[in-house]
C-alpha cells in the first residue's frame, strides 16, 4: 500500500502544475490588450500602464507564468476588481457557506442512495424497481437552478416549507460574523431562533441538491447492481446458502468501487450546482462571487476561483483514488 | 435405449441425487432445453455428465441446486436431493438446502469468489449462514482447506482469491463448498480451465472425497477426464440423455452414434494411429524454414525506484524448424509459447537472441520488409470471434485478404479459398457472429490462406470449440499440409490433439525450452522429465479408473 | 430496411418530441403568437387562453419566446455538439490507438491525454463560466463553451473503446495480414468503436441545452434579447417567492421535455441499430449464468 500510496501522490504535482498552467492560460486567451481586461473597464489610462508593470505584462510569457506560480504559491492570487480586496481572502469568507451546503447535500445523497440500493436489492421485483427508474429517469434531464425556483414556488409558495430565497437568514436577523455560515454563526452566538432559521434557509438550496445530483447516482448505481445480481459471483454465494442480508451487503461491498467513482464525480458536479444555487437562493458563496466575476468582468476574479475549484477537483480524485486501493485488494498488489 | 444402474422406484433415501424425467423450458421462444432426463447418484460415485454446449448439462447441475436461471422454468419431472424435492420447496428452505446438503463449484473460481473478502473469510461466512457458531466455525474453516490439500491453510485463509494460483484457487473453491458437509456435490467444468498438471491434482482430490463418501456430479465435454474420475457416465445431447452406465461399458463399447462420434472425437495418446515417422535425409538439406537461436525475451516495469517486476517470458530458446514439416510447441500458462509464436510472427521483435523466419531477419523487420514477410507468414488465431470483425461478412474479409495480398480480390477466387477450407458457399454472405464456432474458425483459416503463405502458425486454434469440430480442423490442418506443402506450427497445451499430425514436438516450461524431439520417440519416450510429466497428465478415455498423474518435478536441465 | 417506427411508447414519445423541437426551432418566430422581442400591454398575466404561458413584467408573452427559443439553443446543441463528436473522434483515436502506432504516434497520444486530464480537473460549470468570460458572452462564446466540455467526454469514449478492441485481437488480426495502421484504424478499429459515442450524442445535446439554460440563467451565456430559456428563467426568478410562478417554471419544463425527447430518441435509435445488426455491441454470444459460453455448432 505504502508503495502505492507514493505512486499516487506523485502524480499531484504534475497535475496542479497543468491546472495552473490552464488557469494562467485562461486570462491570457482574451481578446485584446490583457492589461486592460484586467484593470476593468472603467481603469484610467495610468491605472492599466500600472497594472501592466505590476504583473509584468510586457515581459515573456514564461516569465509572466513564473511570476504568477510564485505569486500563487506565496498565497498572492491577485486583487478582485468588485471587491478591491486580496481574490485569497474573497474566497477564503465565502468558502465556508458553499461547503456547508455542499456537504449537507453530499451526506444527504450518500444516506439516500444506500438505502434505495439495498432496497432495490433487498426486493427487487417490488415498488423499489419502479421508484429507482422513475427516479433515476431525471438524471441529466432537469436543470438544477429550475428545479431550486419550482420548489420554492411548490413548497415554500404553497406550502410554506422552508424560506425565501435571500440568503443563509432572514434579512432582519443579525448575528456576529465568525465563519460567515449562518447556521454555524447562529450556533456559536447561542441564538436558537436564529439557528432554527438558518436551517429552514438551509431547507430547498439542499432538496435541490439532492434531488437534481442523486437521479444520475442511482441511476448508475441500479444499473450496476442490477448486472452484478445476475453474474456468477451471486450466483456462487447463493450455491452455498448465502443469507439474504449477507447477500446484500455482499453486492454493496462489491460494487463499491463504482459507487466511490460515481460519488466523487457526484462532488465535482456539485461544485457547479453550487454556482447555480447559490445564486438561485442568494447563499453569498464562493459560487454567487465566482457569478459576479464573470459578469463583471473581474478577471482576477475569474482565474482565483477556477483555481481553487480545480484543487478541490484534484482533491477529490485523490481521495477517490485512495478510497479506492482501501476497499479493493487487487489495487494494491501494485 | 437409456440404461440405469438402479432400478427405478428404489427407495429414495440411498441416493443423494435422483432425477426423475426432468423437462425445463425457455419462458421466451418456448424452447426445451432438457426434455426428461433422469438419472441417479448414490453416495461415493462419480457421475460423469457428458456432452457439448447446448446438451443441457449445465442446466441439469444448476437444477440440482434448485437454481434455474432467469427465464428458464421446470415444465415437468421432479429433481431429489438426499430425498427432498428442491425444485418445490420455498425459497428459504432451498437456501437451507444448499450449501449443507448439495454444493457447487464452478469452471472460473475468480469470477465466483467475492474480490474484496479473503477466502477463510467467506467460507466463515458461509458456515456462519448455516448457523455454525464463531469458534467451531474458525476451526472448520482451517479444517477445510486442509480437506482441500491446500499447503499452510492459515496462510491461504489470509489471503485474497487473485493472490492464489489457479489451481489453489479452484480449491480454496471446493473447500468452500465443502464446509457446511454436503452430501452432493455439482462440479461444472472445474478442471477445463486449468493447465494439464494442476488438473490431475485437482481431480485426484476429486477422487479421494468421493472415496470419503461424497456424492459428485461432474459435468464436463472431456471423456478422457471422465473415464480417469468417474464411476457412471451420462452422455446427453440435445437436452436428452441418450447412453448412460457404468464407465467401463459405455466407454470400452458404447452403442448410440452420439457416444461413439463423441468418443472417436476425443484425443488420446494411446491410439492405435502411427505416428509420423522422422524426416529423411533429403529434406533436412534445405534451409529451415525458422531459425531460432538463444532468442530471449523480457518485460520489465522499472518502479519509481529503481525496483520493478521484471518478466522473463523467454530465456535462451534455440530450434530450427525444416521447410514442409508440422511442429507442435506445447506448454502450459506460463512456458512462454505465445510470447514465441508472437516473436514467430513479428508481432514483437525479441530483446535477444536471432530468429528468422522464412529467410527474415525478424531483428530487422521494418515497413518494407514487413509487407513481403506477411505474404510468406500467417497466423490464425486462437479465438477467431474476436480476431474477425464482426461487422464483415465472410465474403468481405476474404476479399480484403485476397487485396492486401495482392492477389486477385475476385468472387471467384473467394470461392475458390472456402472450397479449400470446405466451407458451405450459402455462408458467404453472412456476418461471422452468426456463424458457428467451427465455421468461424474456418474463415479465419481461409483468410490466412489467401496469401498462399509458405509457412502458417496455429495458436491454440481448436481450444474454444467443441470435441467433435476439433477433431475436424484438426483434419483441415493435416488436408493443408499435405496440398500445400505448408510448414506448420501448431501451439497447443493438449499433447494427445497433435500427436497425429506432428512431426517434432517441443515442449517448453518457464520460458524455457524443455526438448525439441521427433514425435515417434517423443510419444514413445520423452528425453526430458518435464514432458513426461506432461505426458503423464494427460487424461485419456481409453485408460479407465487410471487417474492422470500430477506430479510436477522441479527446474529440470534441457535435454535435445 | 427495417421499420422506422421505435417500438416502445418511450421511444414514440421521445421522436414526437424531437420532431416538434426541431419544427419549433425551424419555423418557431414565424408561428410565435405574438412577436417575442416586442412587449405587449398585457403585464405579468397569469396563464390564460390568450397568453397560454402569462407574460412577464414587461408585458412578453412567453410561450412566443419559448417557441422562438428552440432556434437558439437548439442551433448551440447541433454546431457545438457536432464538432465535439469530430474533434473527439480525432482526438480519441490518436489517443486509443496509440498501441499500434509508431513513436511519434504515441507521443501524441501522451500529448492528447495529458490535455484530457487537465479538462477533466475542472468542474464543467466552471469551466464554461470561465470560458463565457474569457471569450465574452454571446453565442459564439457559448458554443465554443459546449465544444470544451463535451469534446473530452467523446473522446474518452472512444479511446476507451480502441482500447478494447485493439486488447481483443482484432488489431494484431489486421496487422499480421498485412493492413497499415491508418487502414485498420478506419476499417476495422473505428466503425467496431463508435458505438458507445454514437449512442452519448443525444445525451451530450441535453448537456448542451442545459448548459446553455445555465450560463445564460447566470448572465453569462447569450446576449439578450435572443430568446433563450435560461435566460427568461433568469428574468421570472424574482417573480417566484411572489407568486408569479409561471415565469420561470413554463420555460423550465419544455426545456425539461425537449431533453428528455433527445433522450429518449436516442435510445430509439440505440435500439434500431441493434435490431438491424449494425452495432457491435448487439452480436454478443449467450451466455449462461455460470459464465461459459454457449459454443453453437
Amino acid at each position: 500500500m505504502g508503495r502505492f500510496l507514493l505512486r499516487r501522490l506523485s502524480l499531484l504535482p504534475v497535475q496542479l502544475f497543468g491546472l495552473l498552467v490552464l488557469v494562467f492560460f485562461l486570462t491570457r486567451l482574451i481578446p485584446g490588450d490583457p492589461a486592460y481586461a484586467l484593470a476593468g473597464g472603467q481603469a484610467t489610462a495610468e491605472q492599466v500602464e500600472r497594472i501592466r508593470q505590476s504583473m509584468g505584462l510586457d515581459q515573456p510569457l514564461w516569465v509572466q507564468f513564473w511570476h504568477y506560480v510564485s505569486g500563487v504559491l506565496q498565497g498572492d492570487w491577485g486583487t478582485s476588481i468588485q471587491t478591491n480586496s486580496p481574490v485569497v481572502q474573497d474566497l477564503v469568507q465565502r468558502a465556508p457557506a458553499t461547503l456547508l451546503l455542499m456537504f449537507f447535500s453530499l451526506l444527504m445523497i450518500i444516506l439516500l442512495a444506500l438505502m434505495l440500493v439495498g432496497w432495490l436489492l433487498w426486493r427487487p421485483q417490488g415498488l423499489a424497481r419502479k421508484v429507482v427508474s422513475g427516479y433515476g429517469f431525471l438524471a441529466g434531464v432537469v436543470p438544477d437552478f429550475w428545479v431550486g425556483l419550482s420548489l420554492v414556488s411548490l413548497l415554500y409558495v404553497q406550502l410554506g416549507i422552508g424560506a425565501s430565497p435571500s440568503g443563509q437568514l432572514d434579512a432582519r436577523i443579525t448575528v456576529p460574523p465568525v465563519t460567515n455560515v449562518g447556521l454555524i454563526d447562529a450556533a456559536i452566538a447561542g441564538d436558537p431562533p436564529a439557528v432554527a432559521n438558518a436551517i429552514a434557509h438551509l431547507i430547498l438550496p439542499c432538496i435541490t441538491l439532492i434531488f437534481v445530483y442523486l437521479a444520475p447516482v442511482i441511476r448508475i448505481m441500479s444499473a450496476v447492481t442490477e448486472k452484478v445480481n445476475g453474474s456468477d459471483f451471486a450466483r456462487f454465494a447463493d450455491s452455498w446458502g448465502i443469507s439474504p442480508w449477507r447477500r446484500v451487503r455482499y453486492i454493496l461491498r462489491f460494487t463499491s468501487p463504482t459507487m466511490v467513482t460515481t460519488l466523487a464525480s457526484t462532488t465535482v458536479f456539485l461544485v457547479g450546482g453550487a454556482v447555480l444555487v447559490e445564486t438561485v437562493f442568494s447563499w453569498g458563496g464562493v459560487g454567487q462571487y465566482a457569478v459576479a466575476a464573470v459578469t463583471r468582468s473581474d478577471y482576477v476574479g475569474v482565474q482565483g476561483f477556477v483555481l481553487i475549484a480545480g484543487l478541490f477537483t484534484a482533491m477529490v480524485y485523490l481521495a477517490n483514488d485512495l478510497l479506492h486501493a482501501a476497499i479493493d485488494p487487487q489495487l494494491r498488489k501494485a | 435405449m437409456t440404461k440405469f444402474h438402479t432400478p427405478m422406484g428404489e427407495d429414495l433415501g440411498r441416493d443423494v441425487l435422483r432425477i426423475e424425467d426432468l423437462r425445463l423450458t425457455a419462458s421466451q421462444g418456448a424452447r426445451d432445453l432438457v426434455k426428461g432426463v433422469s438419472l441417479s447418484v448414490a453416495p461415493g460415485r462419480v457421475l460423469g455428465l457428458v456432452g457439448e454446449s447446448g446438451s443441457g448439462k449445465t442446466l441439469t447441475g444448476l437444477s440440482c441446486l434448485g437454481m434455474l436461471p432467469q427465464g428458464i422454468e421446470r415444465t415437468g419431472g421432479e429433481v431429489f436431493v438426499a430425498g427432498q424435492p428442491i425444485l418445490d420447496l420455498a425459497p428459504n428452505e432451498q437456501r437451507r438446502l444448499r450449501g449443507s446438503v448439495v454444493s457447487m463449484v464452478l469452471q472460473d473460481p475468480l469470477s465466483g469468489f467475492h474480490p474484496m473478502l479473503t477466502v477463510g473469510k467467506q467460507i466463515f461466512h458461509a458456515l456462519q449462514d448455516h448457523g455454525v457458531g464463531k469458534e467451531s466455525a474458525r476451526a472448520r474453516v482451517l479444517e477445510v482447506l486442509g480437506q482441500a490439500r491446500l499447503p499452510e491453510p492459515e496462510k491461504v485463509s489470509n489471503r485474497f482469491p487473485h493472490q492464489l494460483s489457479g489451481g489453489m484457487r479452484q480449491r480454496a473453491m471446493i473447500a468452500l463448498a465443502l464446509a457446511n458437509r454436503p452430501s452432493l456435490l455439482i462440479a461444472d467444468e472445474p478442471t477445463t480451465a486449468l493447465d494439464p498438471t494442476v488438473q490431475a491434482g485437482v481431480l485426484r482430490l476429486l477422487r479421494q472425497l468421493a472415496d470419503d463418501g461424497l456424492g459428485i456430479v461432474f459435468v464436463t465435454h472431456n471423456l478422457g477426464v471422465v473415464a480417469g474420475l468417474c464411476d457412471e457416465v451420462s452422455v446427453m445431447e440435445h437436452g436428452l440423455i441418450v447412453e448412460s452406465g457404468d464407465v467401463a461399458p459405455v466407454l470400452e463399447n458404447p452403442q448410440h452414434p452420439y457416444s461413439i462420434e463423441l468418443l472417436s472425437a476425443s484425443p488420446r495418446l494411446s491410439s492405435p494411429h502411427v505416428l509420423r515417422a522422422p524426416l529423411n535425409a533429403a529434406q533436412t538439406n534445405e534451409p529451415a524454414a525458422i531459425s531460432v537461436q538463444g532468442a530471449s525475451q523480457r518485460y520489465g516495469t522499472r518502479g519509481i525506484f529503481g525496483r520493478g517486476a521484471v518478466v522473463h517470458a523467454l530465456s535462451d530458446v534455440s530450434f530450427e524448424i525444416p521447410r514442409g514439416s508440422t511442429t507442435s510447441i506445447v506448454g502450459e500458462s506460463g512456458s512462454g509459447k505465445s510470447t514465441l509464436t508472437r516473436l514467430l510472427v513479428g508481432l514483437e521483435k525479441p530483446t535477444a537472441g536471432r530468429v528468422t523466419v522464412a529467410g527474415q531477419d525478424m531483428t530487422r523487420l521494418n515497413p518494407a520488409s514487413e509487407r513481403g514477410f506477411r505474404r510468406k507468414v500467417q497466423l490464425v488465431f486462437q479465438d477467431a470471434s474476436r480476431s474477425l470483425d464482426p461487422r464483415n461478412t465472410a465474403e468481405e474479409l476474404l476479399l480484403e485478404a485476397l487485396g492486401v495480398a495482392d492477389r486477385k480480390a475476385s468472387p471467384s477466387a473467394v470461392l475458390e479459398l472456402c472450397d479449400r477450407v470446405h466451407l458451405p458457399r450459402t455462408i458467404l454472405g453472412l456476418r461471422t457472429t452468426h456463424l458457428s464456432g467451427g465455421q468461424r474458425q474456418r474463415v479465419a483459416i481461409a483468410r490466412a490462406l489467401a496469401p498462399n503463405p509458405e509457412i502458417l502458425v496455429a495458436d491454440e486454434p481448436v481450444s474454444a470449440l467443441d470435441v467433435t469440430n476439433q477433431q475436424r480442423i484438426m483434419g483441415l490442418f493435416q488436408e493443408l499440409v499435405g496440398e500445400n506443402n505448408l510448414t506448420l506450427i501448431m501451439v497447443s497445451h493438449d499433447l494427445a490433439l497433435v500427436r497425429d499430425m506432428t512431426d517434432t514436438v517441443i515442449t517448453m516450461y518457464k520460458g524455457r525450452l524443455m526438448e525439441a524431439t521427433p514425435a515417434e520417440e517423443f510419444y514413445r519416450k520423452p528425453r526430458n522429465p518435464y514432458s513426461q510429466a506432461l505426458l503423464d497428465a494427460m487424461p485419456d478415455p481409453t485408460r479407465i479408473g487410471e487417474l492422470p498423474t500430477a506430479t510436477v518435478p522441479a527446474l529440470p536441465g534441457r535435454v535435445g | 430496411m427495417k421499420s422506422l417506427i421505435p417500438t416502445t411508447l418511450a421511444g414514440k414519445v421521445g421522436v414526437i418530441g424531437s420532431f416538434i423541437s426541431v419544427v419549433c426551432a425551424v419555423i418557431g418566430p414565424w408561428i410565435a403568437p405574438y412577436d417575442p422581442e416586442k412587449p405587449t400591454v398585457d403585464v405579468l398575466q397569469e396563464p390564460s387562453f390568450t397568453h397560454p404561458f402569462g407574460t412577464d413584467a414587461s408585458g412578453l408573452d412567453i410561450f412566443s419566446v419559448v417557441v422562438a427559443a428552440f432556434r437558439t439553443d437548439l442551433s448551440i446543441a447541433l454546431l457545438g455538439v457536432g464538432a465535439s463528436f469530430v474533434l473527439g473522434l480525432l482526438l480519441g483515436s490518436i489517443s486509443g490507438f496509440s498501441a499500434a502506432g509508431g513513436r511519434i504516434w504515441r507521443a501524441l497520444a501522451r500529448i492528447v491525454d495529458a490535455a484530457l486530464d487537465v479538462f477533466q480537473s475542472i468542474p464543467v460549470t466552471v469551466f464554461a463560466l470561465a470560458l463565457t468570460a474569457i471569450f465574452g458572452r454571446g453565442t459564439g462564446a457559448v458554443i465554443t463553451a459546449v465544444i470544451f466540455v463535451t469534446t473530452p467526454i467523446f473522446a474518452r469514449l472512444i479511446r476507451s473503446s480502441l482500447h478494447s478492441v485493439v486488447q481483443g485481437g482484432l488489431v494484431a488480426s489486421c496487422r499480421i495480414l498485412g493492413l497499415g495502421t491508418i487502414r485498420t484504424l478506419t476499417r476495422h478499429a473505428l466503425p467496431n468503436s463508435v458505438d458507445s459515442a454514437v449512442a452519448n450524442i443525444s445525451v451530450s445535446l441535453g448537456v448542451s441545452v442545459l448548459l446553455t439554460a445555465a450560463l445564460s440563467f447566470l448572465g453569462a451565456g447569450v446576449r439578450p434579447p435572443t430568446p433563450e430559456w435560461g435566460y427568461v428563467i433568469s428574468m421570472g426568478a424574482n417573480y417566484v417567492a411572489t407568486g408569479q410562478w409561471w415565469i420561470s417554471l413554463m420555460p423550465g419544463l419544455v426545456l425539461c421535455l425537449s431533453v428528455v425527447s433527445f433522450a429518449l430518441t436516442g435510445e430509439a435509435v440505440r435500439e434500431w441499430l441493434a435490431g438491424a445488426g449494425l452495432s457491435s455491441a448487439a452480436n454478443e454470444e449467450i451466455t449462461f449464468s455460470t459464465g461459459q459460453t454457449e459454443r453453437t455448432s
